[in-house]
């Protein structure tokens, strides 16, 4: 968390290899990811990392299920029947995978790109914002989902948010201010997160 | 990858109709002329006087030289003829019967008392021995064979049109020489071949061999074969064992028997590849810049694929893939309009006199195959350039570049660019030092390479120049200043659109002008240097003898005649160690008091020197062989004869008369061309209409020649001009029209890409009426830019040709072609952007933003 500008998306893709800083090094794991050629990063970041973007992002040509499968087949890879199956029923997609990205909902969009990120079994998910463009009950229902996908698949997610509710979720919660990481706040409540957020704000 | 590219494709079948009409029309381009290609190497009427023999023989018509790769061969264009020991040593092929040495004369015929009885084109009057009426074969219908010289038998059909039978007289003019003949009978058709494109008369050999000019030598070898020997292989082992020789068997012989085939074979190929060659460069670049656009518009696309984990090898790809399955679909389906358009070409070739009418046109697999694949090749080189951009960024980059219209090009773009420029600039200037007809077939490619120089240098220039004429509309209150701002921001879009406007304007404009300038250079040469008074001219019977010059010659008050052999001579030069050959146009002309009929303009040298083995040569093709006055040139003459001849003198004046002059001996006893006009010079003291009385009752002695005063030359030089610049033009008109599908093409896909932009308009209170004049404005915009550019890209190439060929910066012809072209390409402009534009608006604007990009 971090007030507007502070460099939370930078941060996010700079993690996930999207984007490559200006000075430092980035780390994934054991793996360093500067200075990686960019083949070589895109296919780790295919394999191990799944992004959720605040705009969905979906690709306006092709079925859900095929948006789903995408990173699969950017890899190669046949997908996996049980787990495709297990994932778009998890986050409730199942009855819409022939539709295309247009003619669905906002929310069933970003549940569409939550299933993509999580079919390739990645290490982490990261999550920009995911829930930036819903309104409040369906940005609830898509993080009650990545909170769900942490506890039922065990799978980690990597989120940024603004709602101090949604941050309570989280395990950890990690504070930015001015593009540097400030406090981390281990088993959060809201008003703990609201005040530090305050604080961070008319700093 | 290909999985996906084939969904995407599917799904978006709009985005890829631009892609697709891109590819559709240059495969169609590609095809037509690849069939007038294949047509010009193929093509053939079937024989009619030879449709009797199996194989017939003739002399190789294809120059080549030593040195020279397999690309340079040039066609003769003049009958190589065979010396009596090549039937001879055809005759002793095994599997030969008989070997017929053919004379082939081109006559007219008159009755005793009258005009020559002119047949209708294509159909031609020749002279045969009676020997090779077996070739036909002909069968005797009345009468009996002609027994002494002064006999002669007509085909039925000929001697009906002239009105004589058995018995009767008629005369037969041979190079402009009437001679009184008996008609001893008639012939009927061969079996299977109706005579529909020649009239024959059959002579004793002795006397055929005497008109023909050259005893001795055939004009043709008629191979009759033993019972069961089969022709293709008779022909292949006559080849092998006489090596100088070319054989045609079946409908083939038509070429060796009809001269307009042969000629138009070498028409067609030339065409083919002058017209073939600019429609590919066309074709390949408008396929290249509707791809580059139609990427743009889905960048998005393509930055989520690299977000979610494409490589750029992926990315490529995909970008290739779908280019291809595009191509595939339009390159197969543009091939069939393809043989339309080759037809239409080929019926308007026929009518202007340049392609037989009856000549069909080849239609074989390899055309449209060639056309299939280049189009793919063209299509992956331009997906390949184009998915550079989304392959190499970041993927933030990409989403965040995404949504604006930014990114200057690359720098290889930007250098590619200037270096275009450069090379188009410099092709530009080629009319200065390359005066004639090849150097003004620089301009075009000049126009062309400007602007693809422009189109790689991006968005730069248009960004410039729409901010320099948008300036007044920025002052307006709201349509004029969301006109001017969106023009600006969208410079690549801009862009994008502007290109194929300035190729259709900039290319038309110093197309035609090109033509017409050389046809003006062409007419002023001819006025300007025509020094006779009086020209005497030949239709019908191949040509103006030695004694009928003399006749002329000896008229009272002529002063001096020259005759004109019109010819065509190969010159040999060597380009970076590369041996190639340069046909020039070629006159014969009797040297003797050249300068008082025609002034050539010399530059350098003297003219009276013009005699035995002498050249003279236009300046500037003397200069770009490196050649002085004094050097010898070598060079071959219309059937093939090499020779090494004297450079005299260079004169100024090659377009009107010729590259290159040269004295009638030269050609005498080497070729076979005759004069075919004869340019008289009255004496000081003569009385000029007594002159001109006399040479017209010489013209009834010899009913194929005509005479024409100077203005009626001049008007002559003004058809024969006129009928190259159509020939030109019409191959032109296809490759223009296609420019034009190509800017309704890319603004249609342009504008249809921003539906999204115009519902927010709606949605933020404009009303359609305000959109859609914001549109028009931008259209005004665009158009005005196209026709600055446009201009600016002709104005180098027509200043260069004008000076070179008028001696003044400007091109002539008719002034309304500008405007009319500017105008028309605006109009084209305007309403592709207007269609489409009021089509988005059509409906609800919620709807329209609603949908995803
Ligand atoms: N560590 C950093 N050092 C320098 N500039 C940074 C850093 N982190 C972010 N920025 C800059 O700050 C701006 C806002 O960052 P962004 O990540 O979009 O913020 P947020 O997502 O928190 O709103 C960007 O222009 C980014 O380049
Ligand atoms: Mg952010």
């Amino acid at each position: 968390m971090g007030p507007s500008g502070s460099g939370k998306s930078t941060f996010l893709h700079c993690a996930a290899g999207l984007d490559r800083p200006t000075s430092g090094e980035v780390w994934l794991g054991g793996t360093r990811l500067t200075g990686m050629r960019e083949g070589r990063l895109t296919r780790l970041r295919r394999d191990r990392i799944g992004f959720v973007f605040q705009s969905y992002n979906l690709l306006p040509a092709l079925s859900v299920e095929d948006n789903v499968t995408m990173p699969l087949r950017l890899g190669d890879r046949s997908p996996d029947r049980a787990w495709f199956e297990r994932v778009v029923t998890r986050v409730g997609i199942a009855g819409l995978l022939d539709r295309r990205p247009a003619e669905l909902s906002g929310g069933q969009q970003q549940r569409a790109a939550v299933a993509r990120a999580l079919v390739t079994r990645p290490d982490v998910i990261m999550a920009d914002e995911p829930t930036g463009a819903l309104d409040s009950r369906t940005s609830g229902q898509v993080l009650a989902l990545l909170r769900d996908v942490v506890s039922d698949l065990g799978q980690t997610v990597l989120m940024v948010t603004h709602d101090p509710v949604a941050a309570c979720h989280a395990h950890d919660v990690l504070f930015l201010a001015d593009g540097r990481l400030v406090e981390r706040l281990t088993a959060p409540t809201p008003e703990a997160v609201a005040e530090r957020m305050t604080r961070l704000g008319e700093g | 990858m290909f999985a996906i590219a084939w969904k995407t494709l599917r799904a978006r079948r709009a985005a890829f109709a631009g892609a697709f009409t891109a590819l559709f029309c240059g495969a169609a381009v590609i095809t037509a002329s690849g069939i007038l290609l294949e047509s010009g190497v193929r093509s053939t009427v079937p024989p009619e006087r030879y449709a009797g023999a199996d194989v017939m023989v003739g002399g190789n018509q294809t120059l080549r030289i030593p040195g020279g790769d397999l690309t340079v061969a040039e066609r003769l264009p003049e009958r190589v003829t065979l010396p009596s020991e090549v039937r001879d040593a055809v005759a002793a092929v095994p599997g030969v019967r008989a070997a017929v040495g053919d004379y082939d004369v081109p006559v007219a015929i008159a009755p005793v008392e009258g005009d020559a009885v002119v047949p209708a084109a294509p159909r031609v009057t020749a002279a045969h021995g009676w020997d090779s009426a077996v070739l036909g074969p002909f069968s005797p219908d009345e009468g009996r064979a002609p027994e002494s010289d002064s006999e002669v038998v007509l085909d039925a059909a000929l001697a009906a049109a002239v009105g004589v039978s058995p018995g009767d007289e008629v005369r037969i003019v041979a190079a402009a020489a009437p001679a009184v003949y008996r008609v001893a009978g008639t012939v009927t058709a061969p079996p299977g071949a109706p005579l529909e494109r020649s009239h024959t008369v059959f002579l004793t050999p002795a006397e055929a061999a005497r008109l023909s000019g050259h005893p001795g030598r055939f004009d043709a070898v008629g191979v009759l074969a033993e019972d069961g020997a089969d022709p293709g292989a008779l022909a292949r082992s006559i080849e092998d064992a006489v090596p100088e020789v070319t054989t045609y068997t079946g409908t083939a012989a038509g070429r060796l028997e009809f001269a307009d085939v042969a000629a138009s074979r070498s028409l067609l190929t030339l065409v083919a590849a002058s017209f073939g060659g600019m429609a590919m460069l066309v074709s390949l670049f408008v396929v290249a810049i509707t791809l580059a656009l139609s990427v743009h518009q889905r960048r998005r696309e393509f930055a989520v694929l690299r977000a979610i984990g494409s490589t750029p090898r992926q990315i490529r790809r995909l970008v290739v893939g779908e280019a291809l399955l595009v191509a595939a679909f339009g390159g197969v389906l543009g091939c069939l309009p393809g043989i339309v358009l080759a037809d239409v070409l080929r019926g308007l070739f026929a009518r202007i006199g340049v392609v037989p009418d009856d000549l069909p046109l080849a239609v074989g697999p390899l055309p449209p195959l060639v056309a299939v694949l280049l189009v793919a090749g063209t299509a992956a080189l331009g997906g390949l350039a184009t998915a550079h951009r989304p392959a190499r960024i970041s993927p933030v980059e990409a989403l965040r570049e995404a949504a604006v219209d930014g990114g200057e090009p690359p720098r290889w773009r930007r250098t590619a660019g200037a270096v275009c420029l450069g090379a188009g600039a410099v092709a530009a200037l080629t009319p200065l030092y390359v005066r004639g007809e090849v150097g003004a077939a620089g301009t075009g490619s000049a126009a062309l390479l400007m602007v693809i120089g422009l189109a790689l240098l991006g968005p730069v220039v248009p960004r410039r120049l729409v901010r320099l004429l948008g300036a007044p509309l920025r002052g307006g209150r709201v349509t004029g200043f969301l006109a001017a701002a969106n023009s600006e921001a969208g410079a690549r879009r801009t862009g994008s659109a502007l290109v194929p406007l300035v190729l259709a304007i900039g290319f038309t404009v110093t197309l035609v002008y090109t033509q017409s300038t050389l046809a003006a250079a062409a007419v002023a040469q001819t006025r300007e240097g025509l020094a006779a008074d009086l020209v005497l001219a030949d239709t019908g019977s191949g040509g103006v003898a030695a004694e009928v010059v003399e006749e002329v010659r000896s008229t009272p008050g002529v002063a001096v005649v020259t005759s004109v052999t019109p010819t065509t001579v190969f010159v040999p030069f060597t380009v970076f160690e590369d041996r190639d050959l340069a046909a020039l146009p070629a006159r014969g002309v009797d040297p003797d008091g050249l300068a008082a009929t025609v002034d050539l303009g010399i530059a350098d040298g003297d003219i009276a020197e013009l005699r035995g083995d002498a050249v003279a040569m236009e300046r500037s093709q003397a200069e770009l062989l490196g050649r002085g006055v004094g050097d010898t040139v070598e060079m071959y003459l219309g059937d093939g004869t090499p020779v090494e001849l004297t450079l005299v003198a260079t004169y100024e004046r090659g377009i009107g008369f010729g590259t290159v002059t040269l004295p009638r001996e030269v050609l005498e006893g080497r070729t076979t061309a005759l004069p075919g006009r004869l340019l008289v010079r009255t004496a000081e003291d003569a009385d000029p209409a007594a002159v001109a009385a006399a040479l017209d009752a010489l013209g009834e002695r010899h009913p194929t020649l005509s005479l024409v005063d100077r203005d009626g030359f001049a008007s002559g030089a003004r058809a024969e001009a006129a009928l190259a610049g159509w020939v030109n033009l019409v191959g032109l008109a296809v490759i223009l029209g296609y420019i034009a599908i190509a800017v309704v093409n890319t603004l249609v896909m342009a504008t249809a890409g921003r539906s999204r932009e115009f519902a927010l308009l709606r949605l933020v209170g404009m009303s359609r009426w305000q959109v859609l004049r914001v549109a028009g404005w931008e259209a005004l915009l665009l158009v005005g830019a196209a026709a600055l550019l446009g201009t600016a890209v002709a104005v180098l190439p027509l200043a260069a040709l004008g000076t070179g060929l008028l001696g003044v910066p400007l091109p002539a012809g008719p002034p309304l072609v500008y405007p009319a072209v500017v105008a028309g390409a605006a109009l084209l402009g305007v309403l592709s952007v207007l269609v489409p534009t009021w089509a988005c608006l059509r409906g609800r604007p919620v709807e329209a933003v609603g949908v995803r990009e």
